[in-house]
């Protein structure tokens, strides 16, 4: 940890080094608010685009840090849709809505 | 108290090593299996009369040849069943018998109708003695229901006491009959022939004469239910089991044709016609013994044997069933025997279908007594048939003469099935018909469900267990020591837990998120908004999308519960735990499992 300068680093940058160290305070399935915080600008507009209805509820980690889970919901539904880490701090904004839609999509949540 | 109650109704638990000891007397064996069969004495005769009567009263001296011919059908039928009790000593139901000789659809067609006609015999006997009973005092007439019921259930729990038990409770009501209704034909007869009773009207034979016959006859055939007992109960006997049950079997058949032939003679000689109020029987004894105290053991003993009628299902039921269960026919747990050595799920189940049958007919079952004769007699066709199949296949000695005797049977009892379906058919032996196919068609299923299981637990395409993610979801009310155990708890079988709290009336989210960093912070928190004030619906949601984000991960639920100091606590608690286990119970990779907190008080 100590060899990276997290509070300099951009978003997806501070993400991408978050996957394998954790930012300071993270438990192995926990995020500290910061990476939350950045998760959650980049897919929270994404679903607004979307389907407006959809509310962004929290970000889960597994223990292995690979897999993210963005739990929504849309009324009383809980849904929980999940992406690599790698692949989402890699992708473009495009991509991430194209792969959040074809989630949705396969629930019937969202019309193709 | 529930152990106290239950040896307190059925009594102290048996060993296994003294299944031996449970095993019946010959005398036991009567008491057993012959109450059913006696108790047709009460009511034949009449029935035999009121096909008649449709000729008119000239026509009940019909009744007498009809008898005849039905008492010899009994001797053909002892007979036929003796030489089965020899050759299957272990158990030759007509169940047994049709499936090994004549296929496995035959035993099951043979099966179907004795376990319909086990539940028709308690439900409808139980209701002619209670009828019996109301008749002589009125005032219980409003009761009839209650009082059927309350009969089914003390002949069950003597059942589940032990077949000995059941044997040695019946013994003094049975043998009051076989006594009480031996009396009555030995003094109705001398009485006749000294003289004491008016000549019978004789009637000339017409063209319809062999019409009433068969007409009579189907409905006089009410007498023989119960011959099969014996035969399927064999196990029940002491050894040698086939000769203790042989000797048995012509007792019961030696006092059912003395009855019968007596009965239906004596209501020749005093004219006795069937009419509303009193039993042909009744009019007998009446007229035999005047109505002084005789006549009163009588009417006694008959309303017990009708009651006690049920006695020899409860003996018959559970066993054809724990061998139907055997052979994967039936729910598995109608072969298991209880504490007291009998099959105790069987008897239950028993009792419960046919308390329930008087309850819905609202004690009037006499209209199912024509669906009675069809499903017996269908099942002594194909017992008999079965063993002729069995003599022609394994031709021990003497095996032709077995085979003809067999052969006659199996004649005489399909004579009598296609009579009784042909006449009883609009009278109700068509729901036999649709019943028995219905029947067959679920043994089969049940049997499919087992097959089904054994090869999707078979380890013939097992590959060794990979190694496997636990997810883990712990659904929180609130923040307390038992949500804590439980947390504390999910942590030590996985790294990966989730608290989930489902959020109702709009409760400050905020502060519980608050209050949770600050005791559990390390497990991450999902809080879910019910708009709907559900928590079933958002969990089993949630855990399903856990299911789906982590598909190759086992999802474990922990449900933190406490368990109050009183049972009544309980009452004050609501239920969520339960439900949602029962809610869990059918999703698949999904494991429920509870952190319980015992309070002290």
């Amino acid at each position: 940890m100590g060899r990276y300068d997290l509070a300099s680093v951009e978003p997806r940058e501070y993400l991408f080094l978050c996957i394998r160290t954790g930012a300071p305070g993270d438990s192995p399935m926990q995020l500290g608010p910061q990476a939350k915080e950045h998760i959650r600008s980049r897919v929270e507009p994404v679903l607004q685009q979307l389907d407006p209805q959809l509310e962004f509820i929290e970000i889960l980690v597994d223990s292995a840090r690979r897999q993210l889970g963005f739990v929504l919901q849309k009324d009383d539904r809980p849904i929980v849709l999940g992406m690599d880490w790698l692949i989402f701090v890699a992708i473009t904004e495009p991509e991430l809505k194209q792969n959040l839609a074809t989630q949705l999509e396969t629930r019937g949540l969202l019309r193709p | 108290m529930w152990r106290w109650l239950k040896q307190l109704l059925i009594g102290r638990p048996l060993e296994t090593a003294v299944l031996h000891e449970q095993r019946l007397s010959k005398k036991a064996g009567l008491v057993v299996f012959s109450s059913d069969n006696l108790s047709s004495v009460a009511y034949a005769t009449e029935e035999i009369l009121l096909a008649l009567m449709i000729a008119g009263t000239a026509a009940l001296t019909l009744s007498l040849p009809t008898a005849i011919i039905i008492t010899v059908l009994l001797v053909i039928l002892v007979f036929s069943y003796s030489q089965t009790l020899y050759a299957y000593p272990s158990g030759g139901g007509a169940y047994t018998v049709a499936k090994e000789n004549l296929g496995v659809t035959a035993g099951l067609v043979a099966g179907a109708a004795l376990l319909i006609d086990y539940v028709l015999t308690v439900s409808v006997s139980v209701a002619a003695g209670i009828a019996a009973i109301t008749s002589a005092v009125p005032a219980l007439y409003p009761y009839s229901v209650q009082l059927c019921v309350a009969a089914i259930v003390f002949v069950m729990l003597a059942n589940l006491r032990g077949v000995r038990e059941s044997a040695t409770i019946f013994a003094v009501p049975v043998f009051l009959f076989i006594g009480s209704g031996l009396l009555l034909v030995f003094v109705g007869i001398g009485k006749s022939l000294s003289g004491g009773h008016p000549e019978p009207v004789s009637s000339a034979w017409t063209a319809g004469t062999a019409y009433l016959i068969v007409r009579a006859f189907a409905s006089g055939c009410a007498a023989l239910t119960g011959v099969e007992a014996v035969a399927n109960g064999v196990q029940a006997f002491k050894p040698p089991v086939s000769r203790n049950a042989s000797i048995t079997l012509y007792t019961m058949a030696a006092i059912l044709g003395a009855l019968f032939l007596g009965v239906t003679l004596l209501s020749r000689w005093y004219q006795v016609v069937p009419r509303e109020g009193e039993t042909v029987l009744s009019q007998i004894a009446r007229n035999v013994f005047g109505s002084g105290f005789m006549y009163f053991v009588m009417q006694i003993a008959t309303m017990a044997i009708l009651v006690l009628a049920a006695n020899t299902s409860f003996a018959g039921f559970p066993r054809l069933s724990s061998v139907l269960a055997g052979d994967r026919f039936l729910p598995r747990q109608l072969a298991n025997r209880g504490d007291r050595l009998v099959f105790s799920n069987g008897i239950l189940f028993l009792g419960v279908v046919a308390s329930l049958l008087v309850i819905a007919f609202q004690g009037k079952v006499h209209r199912l007594i024509p669906l009675y004769a069809i499903g017996v007699f269908l099942s002594f066709t194909l017992s008999q048939a079965g063993m002729v199949a069995h003599w022609w296949r394994h031709r021990e000695a003497g095996w032709r003469r077995h085979m003809v005797l067999n052969a006659v049977g199996a004649t005489a009892t399909s004579v009598a099935v296609l009579d009784i379906a042909f006449v009883k058919f609009l009278h109700g032996a068509w729901v036999v018909v649709i019943a028995i196919p219905l029947f067959v068609y679920a043994f089969r299923r049940v049997r499919l469900h087992y097959f089904l299981l054994g090869t999707q637990l078979s380890l013939g395409d097992y590959e060794k267990p990979k190694p496997r993610r636990n997810t883990v979801v712990v659904p929180v009310a609130d923040i307390n020591k038992v949500v804590l155990a439980a947390i504390e708890y999910a942590h030590s079988i996985s790294a990966d837990v989730i608290a989930l709290r489902v959020n109702l009336d709009h409760a400050d989210r905020r502060e519980f998120e608050r209050r949770w960093q600050e005791w559990a912070g390390d497990t991450p928190l999902v809080v879910l908004n019910s708009p709907y004030r559900s928590i079933l619906r958002p969990v089993l949601q949630f855990v399903e999308e856990i299911s789906r984000l982590r598909p190759e991960d086992v999802i474990t639920v922990v449900l933190p519960e406490f368990v109050p100091a009183r049972w009544w606590h309980e009452l004050m608690h609501n239920q969520t735990g339960l439900l949602l286990r029962s809610a869990l119970l059918f999703k698949p990779r999904v494991v429920v499992t509870s952190v319980r907190h015992h309070l002290a008080r």
